[in-house]
Parts: C-alpha cells; sequence; structure tokens
C-alpha cells in the first residue's frame, strides 16, 4: 500500500525546484505524490490533503513566509479533524525557526543541503508511526 | 457536504484501492444503477487539455449538481510511485463543497485505470454525486476501458495536420459518444473536426457522435460540449441504454475482482507443490476453473431467486 | 604543427601508462552541461581562425567583449539586489550601499508586488515585505526614492509581470524630483517568458504578457531612451536547475521571441536592440561559465545580424548583469560561500560581465543581514582593485581548453534553440512544457548526482562538521503587513476616488482596445490608484495563466 504524500507550495512564492525534486524522490521511492502547484493557501492544502486522503503534507517555502503559512496548513488540519495527516516542511529556514515550527506540529523541516535519502526516510517514518 | 463526510469519502477511497476485504465486500453491494446519475468518461492524448477541459466542465456541472471526478493516472513500472498532477488545474473548484477530486494512480494495472474503479463509483453514486467525471491518459488501451465504465464517453483530440489525422483515426471510431477538438484557436482544428465528422458519420449506431470544438482555457465551446453530454444521457435513458452501459460497466468490475482475487491467491497459496503442477501438466486446470465459475454463476442465480 | 602531433602522441603513451597504473578519480570527467573534458587541450583541438572566426574585443562577434578596452575604462557596475519590508527601510539600506561605494542600484520586490496584488489581499498573507519591499502606490515608491537623486543612480528594478506599472511609478516619481526622463538609467526586468518555466510570478497569459512588453518597448524608446527595457533571464532557469547550455539556449530563445513580438508589432530591429540587456547566473564549474559568457555574446551577434538583419552596431551587443548562483549556496558551514561567491564573481568578471551581484553567505539561511551584504560588496571590490583581473581585457582568451569549450556551448545552445525553432518558438515550447521538462530533469539529476556523491557539494556531502549555526539573522518585522495595510487604507480615504476610478476605467479600455497601456497606466499612477488596482482591470481584460506544470 504505497504512502500518500501532497506536496504544497504554499503562499507566493515561485521556487518550486525543491518541491519537484522532492516530489520524484518520494515517487521514485514508490509513493503516490499528489502535487498542487504554486500559489496554495492554506485553505486549499487542507482541503486538498483531505480529499486525497494523504498520509502526509511536505510543504516548500523559500520566501520567508514560512512562520505563518506552515502552522496554518496544522491548525486548519486539526479544525477539520484530520490532524493524523502529518506535515512536513522545507525551505530558506533559519536554525532559529525551527523549534517553533516544530512546536507548531511541523514534524520536520529540512533545509537546502538536506539530502533526500533523509526525507525519504523521514517521510516514511513519520507515516509508520501513525499506523 | 462538508469535510468531515469528505474525510470519510476519502478513506474509504483509499480502503479500497488498498484491497481492504471488508470495504470492498460492503461497498460492492451498493447498487449502481441510479439513473438520474450520469458517468461521464474523458479520454484523449497526453498534452490533450483534458485536465483543463475538465475544469471547465466541473465549474459548468457543479452548478447542476453535486459533482466528483476520479483522475487516473499511470504508476511508474519502476518503483510502482506516482506523480498525480491532476489536482493543480483545480484552483479554486478545489474547495467547492459540491465538488469531490479524487487523483487515483493505475497501480500498475493494465488498461489505465484502478482496478476498484467502478466499485469507486458505487461508492461515489452512493453518497448522492449526479455527476461522476473519469479522466484517464488515453494510450490505446485505457481508451477502450474506459467506454465500458463510462455513460459517455468523451474523446479529447487536438488540431492535427496532414497525415496525423489518419493515425488519430485509429481507435477512436468505435468509442468515442462525444468528440471534442480542444486548443480549437489553433490551425488544423477545422480540418481535425471535420475529419471526426465523417468518422461520426460513419458510426453504425443510432446516435451519431457530435464534435465540439473547444478552447478549454478560455472555457469557448464548453457550455455546448456540457448540452452534448447531458443530451447523450438523455438519449441513453429514452432509449433505455443506460441499463445496458451500467451492465458494461459491472461487468469491468467483476472480471477486475476476479483477476485481482485469482492473482492474490495465486501469490499467496501457490506454493512449490501447487507450482509444480501447473508445469508438469497432470492437472486439466480448463476443468477446474470452468467448474469454479460455474459454482460462482450458480451462487448468482440463487440470490436472482 | 607536425611536431605537435608528435609529441602529443607520446604523451598520450605516457598518458595512458599511468592511468593503467594509478586509476582517475572518475571514468569519465565533463562540465555541468555534461561536456566532455579531456586531460589536456592543445592548438589540435580548436581549428579555428582566430582573426575570422574569435576577433578582438569591441569586433564582431564579440566572443571577447563588448568593448576594446573593457574595465581598463569603467570596471563593471556593482550593483547588489536589494529591498525588504517597508520602503523607508528599504531606502535607507539603499544610501547605505551607496555609502559603501556601490554603483548602482537594484531594488527587489515582495511577492505580493510582483504578483500584482496590493498588501492586504488575502494571498498576501505571511508574504509582505519578506523577499523585498512592498509597493502598493506611488506613495510607497516616492519613499523607497526619496533622496535618492534619480539623474545620477542607475537602478535595477527586478519586476516582470507588473513591470509597467513599477517603471510608471518610478517615472512619476522622476516628475517629482523634477529631472527629466531621458536623465533616467536603469533597468526592468519585464522578462516574463521566464516566469512561466522558472520563477513563477506570472499573472497573464503569454500573448497578452507580451502585448504589455512590447508597450513598454515602444513607449520607452521614445521617453525614456537610456533605459533598458528588459533584462533577459538566464539567471532564474540555471537556478530552477538548467545547465550552462540551457541557461544559454532558453535565454536566447526567450529574446529572439521577444524581437520578433516587437518586429510584428511594427518596430525596426534597431530601434529597440540596443535597449535589450541580458542577465545571466555565475554559477560553479568556473572555465564552463566563462566560456559560457563568452558564448552567449557570440551567438546573440549572430542572431542579431544575421536573422533579424540588425545594422546597428549596438543592436548586436550581449549586454548583462550577473548574480552569482543563490542554489549553490549552502546553509551547512555557511561562511565557506563567501569564498564560493568569489570564484564566482571572478568567474563573471573573466566573462567580460557589465554589471554584478554577489550573494551573501548567509542567503541559504534568510535574507542577507548587513554585515553579509557588506563582504559580498567587498569581494567584488577585491577583485577589481587587488586582482589584476579587470586590467587586461579577455585573459582568458586564446586558452585551448576554454577555447574549446566555448564552442561546445556555442553549438549545444544553436542545437536547442533550433529545436524550439522547430515547435514554432518560445511560447509553444513554453505551451508544450518543453522548456519545463529540460529544466526538471536537470534538476533531478544533478539531485541525484549530489545524492550518489558524483558531485560534491563541500560540507553538504563531505567534509561535513558539526556546526553551529550563524546568528545575527536578518529578520523581517511581521507588523509590515499591518501597516501596510494601514497606509492603503489611509490612502484611498484621502485620494480623489473619482480621479482614480476615471483613470482605471482608461486603463480597463485601453486593454480592451490594445492602444498602448502606458500612457493610462501613468496617469492612473499619478492619481494614486494601487498596483492590485491598476493589475486588476488588467486581469479582467486579459485573464489569467493557467501553469503547465511538468514532473
Amino acid at each position: 500500500m504505497p504512502i500518500r504524500v501532497l506536496i504544497a507550495k504554499p503562499g507566493l512564492d515561485g521556487h518550486d525546484r525543491g518541491a519537484k525534486v522532492v516530489a520524484r524522490t518520494l515517487r521514485d521511492a514508490g509513493m503516490e505524490v499528489i502535487y498542487t502547484g504554486l500559489r496554495q493557501s492554506p485553505a486549499q492544502i487542507v482541503e486538498a490533503a483531505i480529499q486525497e486522503d494523504v498520509d502526509i503534507i511536505g510543504l516548500s517555502c523559500l520566501s520567508g513566509a514560512h512562520n505563518s503559512l506552515f502552522p496554518k496548513v496544522v491548525s486548519l488540519l486539526k479544525e477539520k479533524g484530520a490532524e493524523d495527516i502529518k506535515v512536513f516542511g522545507g525551505g530558506v529556514i533559519p536554525d532559529s525557526d525551527i523549534p517553533k515550527l516544530k512546536e507548531a506540529g511541523i514534524v520536520h523541516v529540512f533545509t537546502p543541503g538536506s539530502s533526500l535519502e533523509k526525507i525519504v526516510a523521514a517521510v516514511r517514518d513519520c507515516v509508520q508511526d501513525n499506523e | 457536504m462538508n469535510s468531515t463526510d469528505f474525510r470519510n469519502l476519502a478513506r474509504t477511497i483509499s480502503r479500497l484501492e488498498d484491497n481492504h476485504r471488508e470495504t470492498v465486500s460492503r461497498i460492492i453491494q451498493l447498487p449502481l444503477d441510479r439513473p438520474q446519475c450520469h458517468i461521464i468518461g474523458i479520454t484523449g492524448p497526453p498534452g490533450a487539455g483534458k485536465s483543463t477541459l475538465c475544469n471547465q466542465l466541473l465549474s459548468q456541472l457543479s452548478e447542476k449538481g453535486k459533482v466528483a471526478i476520479l483522475m487516473v493516472d499511470p504508476a511508474s513500472p519502476f518503483s510502482g510511485g506516482a506523480i498525480l498532477g491532476d489536482r493543480i488545474r483545480l484552483n479554486h473548484l478545489a474547495q467547492h463543497p459540491g465538488i469531490y477530486a479524487r487523483s487515483l494512480s493505475n497501480r500498475g494495472n493494465p488498461g489505465g485505470v484502478s482496478r476498484w474503479v467502478v466499485t469507486i463509483l458505487r461508492l461515489l453514486m452512493d453518497k448522492g454525486f449526479d455527476y461522476l467525471v473519469v479522466e484517464t491518459v488515453g494510450a490505446g488501451q485505457s481508451e477502450v476501458k474506459i467506454a465500458s465504465i463510462a455513460d459517455t464517453t468523451v474523446v479529447v483530440a487536438v488540431p492535427q495536420l496532414g497525415d496525423d489525422i489518419q493515425t488519430a483515426k485509429a481507435g477512436m471510431m468505435e468509442i468515442a459518444d462525444i468528440f471534442v477538438v480542444n486548443k480549437a484557436d489553433l490551425p488544423g482544428s477545422e480540418k481535425t473536426a471535420n475529419m471526426l465528422r465523417e468518422v461520426a458519420m460513419d458510426s453504425s449506431g443510432q446516435w451519431k457522435p457530435p464534435v465540439c470544438q473547444t478552447v478549454a482555457t478560455s472555457g469557448e465551446g464548453c457550455q455546448q460540449l456540457v448540452e452534448e453530454i447531458s443530451s447523450h444521457h438523455t438519449y441513453l435513458v429514452d432509449n433505455n441504454l443506460l441499463e445496458q452501459k451500467r451492465r458494461n460497466a459491472a461487468r469491468f468490475e467483476l472480471v477486475e475482482m476476479s483477476s485481482w482475487l485469482l492473482h492474490r491467491q495465486l501469490e499467496e497459496l501457490l506454493g512449490e507443490r501447487q507450482g509444480q503442477l501447473l508445469v508438469s501438466g497432470q492437472v486439466d486446470l480448463y476443468s477446474r476453473l470452468e467448474k469454479a465459475y460455474e459454482a460462482f454463476i450458480n451462487s448468482l442465480s440463487e440470490v436472482s431467486d | 604543427m607536425s611536431d605537435l602531433k608528435e609529441k602529443l602522441s607520446k604523451w598520450q603513451q605516457q598518458y595512458e601508462k599511468v592511468r593503467e597504473r594509478f586509476p582517475e578519480r572518475k571514468e569519465k570527467f565533463t562540465t555541468s552541461s555534461e561536456i566532455p573534458v579531456e586531460p589536456v587541450y592543445t592548438s589540435l583541438d580548436n581549428t579555428m581562425d582566430e582573426a575570422a572566426d574569435l576577433g578582438l574585443p569591441g569586433q564582431y562577434p564579440y566572443t571577447r567583449g563588448i568593448q576594446p578596452n573593457m574595465y581598463r575604462g569603467r570596471l563593471w557596475t556593482m550593483r547588489q539586489y536589494a529591498g525588504f519590508a517597508s520602503a523607508e527601510e528599504s531606502n535607507r539600506r539603499y544610501k547605505y550601499l551607496l555609502s559603501q561605494g556601490q554603483t548602482g542600484l537594484s531594488v527587489a520586490f515582495d511577492l505580493p508586488t510582483q504578483i500584482g496584488l496590493d498588501s492586504d489581499h488575502q494571498l498576501a498573507d505571511g508574504e509582505v515585505g519578506k523577499v523585498g519591499v512592498a509597493i502598493d502606490s506611488l506613495a510607497d515608491m516616492e519613499l523607497l526614492l526619496a533622496d535618492i537623486p534619480l539623474d545620477k543612480v542607475s537602478t535595477s528594478m527586478t519586476i516582470n509581470a507588473p513591470a509597467l506599472v513599477l517603471m510608471a511609478m518610478y517615472m512619476a516619481v522622476a516628475e517629482k524630483q523634477d529631472v527629466d526622463w531621458s536623465k533616467l538609467k536603469g533597468t526592468i526586468q519585464n522578462d516574463i517568458l521566464k516566469e512561466y518555466v522558472a520563477r513563477g510570478t506570472y499573472i497573464f497569459p503569454p500573448e497578452q504578457s507580451l502585448k504589455i512588453i512590447t508597450d513598454i518597448f515602444a513607449f520607452c524608446a521614445d521617453n525614456v531612451p537610456n533605459w533598458n527595457t528588459i533584462s533577459i533571464s538566464g539567471y532564474h532557469i540555471r537556478e530552477a536547475g538548467a545547465d550552462a547550455v540551457q541557461e544559454v539556449a532558453f535565454t536566447l530563445a526567450n529574446a529572439i521571441c521577444y524581437v520578433e513580438h516587437a518586429l510584428e508589432a511594427g518596430m525596426a530591429v534597431d530601434d529597440f536592440a540596443p535597449r535589450l540587456s541580458f542577465f545571466f547566473n555565475a554559477h560553479s564549474n568556473f572555465f564552463e561559465e566563462v566560456a559560457k559568457f563568452r558564448a552567449a555574446r557570440k551567438l546573440w551577434a549572430e542572431v542579431m545580424k544575421e536573422r533579424f538583419g540588425a545594422e546597428n552596431q549596438k543592436s548586436l551587443l550581449l549586454r548583462f548583469h550577473t548574480q552569482t548562483a543563490g542554489s549553490t549556496l549552502t546553509a551547512q558551514q555557511s561562511d565557506n560561500n563567501v569564498v564560493r561567491v568569489a570564484l564566482q564573481a571572478l568567474s563573471a568578471v573573466l566573462g567580460g560581465t557589465q554589471s554584478l551581484h554577489t550573494n551573501s553567505r548567509d542567503e541559504a539561511l534568510a535574507l542577507p543581514s548587513e554585515d553579509s551584504v557588506r563582504i559580498a560588496l567587498r569581494t567584488q571590490q577585491i577583485i577589481a582593485h587587488e586582482t589584476g583581473s579587470a586590467d587586461v581585457v579577455d585573459p582568458l582568451g586564446g586558452s585551448y581548453y576554454l577555447e574549446s569549450l566555448t564552442d561546445s556551448i556555442c553549438k549545444g545552445a544553436q542545437e536547442l534553440i533550433e529545436r524550439i525553432d522547430k515547435m514554432g518558438g518560445a511560447v509553444e515550447a513554453i505551451n508544450k512544457g518543453f522548456i519545463q521538462q529540460e529544466i526538471q530533469d536537470s534538476a533531478y539529476k544533478y539531485q541525484l548526482s549530489v545524492e550518489h556523491k558524483d558531485q560534491i557539494v563541500v560540507g553538504v556531502n563531505a567534509f561535513e562538521t558539526e556546526g553551529v549555526p550563524p546568528a545575527d539573522l536578518l529578520e523581517v518585522d511581521p507588523e509590515v503587513q499591518k501597516n501596510q495595510s494601514e497606509k492603503i487604507k489611509s490612502l484611498k480615504q484621502k485620494r480623489d476616488t473619482e480621479q482614480v476610478n476615471k483613470a482605471l476605467e482608461a486603463v480597463a479600455a485601453a486593454a480592451k482596445t490594445g492602444e498602448n497601456l502606458f500612457p493610462p497606466v501613468l496617469d492612473a499612477v499619478r492619481a494614486y490608484a494601487t498596483l492590485g488596482e491598476i493589475c486588476g482591470e488588467l486581469r479582467q481584460v486579459f485573464g489569467e495563466y493557467q501553469a503547465k506544470e511538468v514532473l
């Protein structure tokens, strides 16, 4: 049973190289990856995650808007009774922001240069923990 | 529908996809014969603009009733994973309370559709959706499969020039209930439409497939497409043909299911010794299978009595 | 010559022997564009005729540079891209940079501005002031440029889809400063095609966007003659994952498309071609990068002369800005980035750039701090004043290896451009997803090569240390959005509503009839219509682009 992942770009940032490389990597690791494209609001992302019944959401943001956008996704999931869907994130994110994001419920934060292998392993671990 | 309903629905679909036994046996008992519900198949080659067209279709159909769309993409033959990117086109429709959209991988199922697609349609019908749209990438075989599932099969083509038209013809004739020439603002549109009209005239049935010219990016011609889709539905109902269509779908489901069960049994039960029997040729496999299926058919007639 | 051949064959034997005993580090060596790299190059590797094919600096085909003396006359413009938070804060940073010896401004706008949304728009949540300055109306532009003499500085604005509106605001500020438009110098990026494939800040569909761009060309040629009305950018294409050959090919294919549109609109090639400028990436494969800049210059001169029949010499010159590669910056051991940037910057200087931005070491972590920006600027100044690199023109010209690489890049790029031509040009190639697919494939291939350690990235997949994360990162005040929204609210109360409405109607009317949009937009800007309002009118008429995503 393949893991289902939603890869989304919240906010207005158009740099999707990382998101697309991660999407391909997860596919090549045998997962089903739903890619939503650019300029997604947290509400759109959560709705897509619910309708697609994904196990986990990956958010990518390089514009610095992560502090407001990532936690919004987590809180909307909670509001809709879907808090079992995990959320991880990546992008240009200062180390000092990571504890706050984790506290807000983001399970993993990947910064530039993160190894693809680690990302795949982290996604697998999260989903297995869930089951 | 609210998000809790969508969530439950989405999870049930996942369980079907994951061959969850209890779920399959529960959902397979739901009726597939609601006549007011319309199963629409959309197929065509990659790059024909199917997703954008579906987006327009969804937007118009959602004004008339509840719509569900299944967007099927092929799995990678290497990893079994898939990238399902059709959702990108949905944009604002993704949050419409009357639209449910689900991306499916064919999970390597030959024919380009998900094994449980008809069973999923039963579920959606039960949840009160009026329009069930199934979008598949058409490449030979899968075009045919979608035609045995849908009430109305829409084949999307793009303007072609010259000799390409001849090759495009192959395989389309039998299955299309409606032809669409998308990207009709490109050169060659009129020519392609005329070619398809000729094909349609040759069609042996009473229904002559209409040809719609659309520009999905602007919505041009999409109104007409929706009208043609609903007149095909009326035609099917008026001529008592809808039931036949649903039987085809149910038959497809049965074949898929039995092949899946056989495969699963083979994998799980066919150990060394039984495997040896297949090769050594000591068993009349044909008769045994025949008997098993006879027993199955007989058990069905018990139910209908 | 025969002597050389003899020596070469002897060397070949020596080489094979050594390689047998000591296997080389890699089975095959290639550049980032997979151009094979031989162990050594000689004059036999290049059969070109120096006089006919290579020429001299300032001479066709300009492979060696666009001027005869290059940096011996004037150094390149040191231009650091900056802008964040509010107009007031960015204005402060610009004055600081000018006081530190920077010679041109480069304005970064935040994402809502780049997408034509006001700061109070719902989609702007969390983005206001983040990657650049928020500009909602002329009032903000006035603050941004306060006390900066617009007749003295040259200003580059990284703005694309709404470039016309921001340009109009800049010109309106010049009016208020009593600076004649003919004295304005600078560049707007205004390169929409690469937004569809690499950067993502598009608004309208390609045909409508190209119409706006042509309007800008026409209006500015008459009114702002010293302004570069487009900066055709390979930078972002490279950042998105393309290799060096693809960077050159896709940039020039886009440029060809712009030229064709301007010609179709009835302009004469020599009227606008001298105002076309380019923007490239300086990546890490040092020699390939130097060769890339030279190859691009040569190809462009040939395209302009042979394909478009340009006669004005200025139409043939590929003038370009360079920025060091943001995607090569690492979050790990981020001080190493200073070294990466220095080498990349040197390749741009040896490649003959007209202006240069050097990235700051902390940009893989956050917006750059003032200290980091200063080091980045100092890096350029060291190259300019201490290394002697600026004292001679095209110092690597004639290097057997470099000339061979230049040639390979020319050929590879030409082939790709031909493929795009066959598809019907850049817009069709984008609509088909061809360019996106090419970029994605290269990006993925590169990432896998890092993953498998075929490509070593120091501090990332080798030579790792448990680092202490740097302190003192710049943080944008989250209040910016609130303040900007309040500013818009009070502006809307103060301005003459009737005048604004009339001006906006005129914008919509021009969009419908196809008249040049510049004059009505200028009027709307002067009336303090907001960016979001003006772009909103255009959205109504032109529609919005639906991305063609390729994975």
